[in-house]
């Protein structure tokens, strides 16, 4: 992630139209978006949709973003936004994420990569919506406690309490239940 | 044990490296593109509000004057003309049994002739 000094001056050459701002924005966030969106949406693909269409509104709508360093955070709600309605509209396709056919392993991943796959995002998928959002940032994106802090307009001290509880969960949840009373 | 960072690898959508860099400058093309649409549609609606507004403001008041001055003046015409409507003074005359005098009968009648 960048840091909101260099965020808020790409954002405000973005708001002057400069291609490379857009650019450098969308390589900066996409992922983050995609991480938070699948914390939402469950399923990969989906993600990655809600990721794009997020990130084309946000752009679409810059000047909306009245403090450009808090960029990361005006995103990630427009994400969270994108997911809910496409979940809205998944359930009325009466698609559930469990049932759907799984993406076709990335290249580079292991054979059993979907499984795992599947295995993860069911165990996300019973995470709270700001657990998962932090665990997903924290050790998939890569951010830091303060980042996710500025992201989610949580304490620092919150995102640290909530990525503990969202890895204990994972863990349980990857372990299998005899593993679930050790931590107990 | 639970300060250990989860393996989130399968989830990486950035596995296929170019595939993740064609989305990343797509992704960017598509939002240049619908703010620069969104913009220029954005200015011409300003642009043409501003003018349009005052256009109908313009058109609103000069409507509100020609109502104003134009009704007081044509009620009295038209009470005035029919006074000296020929038919009028005739049916008149006809229905309270007047009399009148030859010089009035012919300016009437002479009146009516003129305004022909």
């Amino acid at each position: 992630m960048l840091c909101t000094d260099a965020t808020a001056t790409l954002v405000v050459r973005a708001q002057r139209g400069e291609a490379a701002a857009f650019e450098a924005l969308a390589r900066a966030y996409l992922r983050a978006a995609y991480s938070v969106a699948l914390g939402f949406v469950g399923r990969p693909a989906d993600a990655e949709d809600v990721a794009q269409d997020a990130l084309v509104q946000a752009f679409e709508h810059l000047d909306s973003c009245r403090e450009p360093a808090r960029f990361a955070g005006w995103l990630l709600q427009i994400v969270r936004n994108r997911a809910r309605n496409g979940l809205a509209s998944r359930k009325l396709r009466d698609v559930p994420a469990a049932e759907a056919p799984s993406d076709p392993p990335a290249d580079g991943a292991p054979p059993d990569a979907g499984a795992l796959r599947r295995e993860l995002c069911a165990a996300l998928g019973r995470l709270g919506a700001v657990p998962r959002e932090v665990v997903l940032l924290h050790d998939l994106e890569g951010w830091t406690h303060a980042e996710i802090a500025a992201g989610l307009d949580i304490s620092e001290v919150m995102s640290r309490q909530h990525l503990f509880v969202a890895r204990r969960a994972l863990r349980r949840a990857l372990d299998g239940p005899s593993a679930g009373g050790e931590d107990e | 044990m639970s300060d250990d960072k989860i393996d989130l690898s399968v989830l990486d959508p950035t596995h296929d490296g170019p595939r993740w860099e064609r989305l990343v400058v797509a992704v960017a093309e598509r939002g240049r593109a619908a703010r620069r649409r969104r913009l220029t549609v954005s200015f011409q609606l300003v642009a043409w509000l501003r003018p349009a507004l005052a256009a109908a403001a313009c058109l609103g008041l000069l409507g509100g004057v020609a109502i104003a001055t134009s009704a007081p003046s044509g009620a009295t015409p038209t009470t005035a003309s029919a006074a000296d409507d020929p038919a009028f003074v005739l049916a008149a005359w006809a229905a309270t049994s007047e009399r009148p005098d030859t010089a009035e009968i012919l300016r009437v009648l002479g009146a009516s002739h003129g305004t022909d």
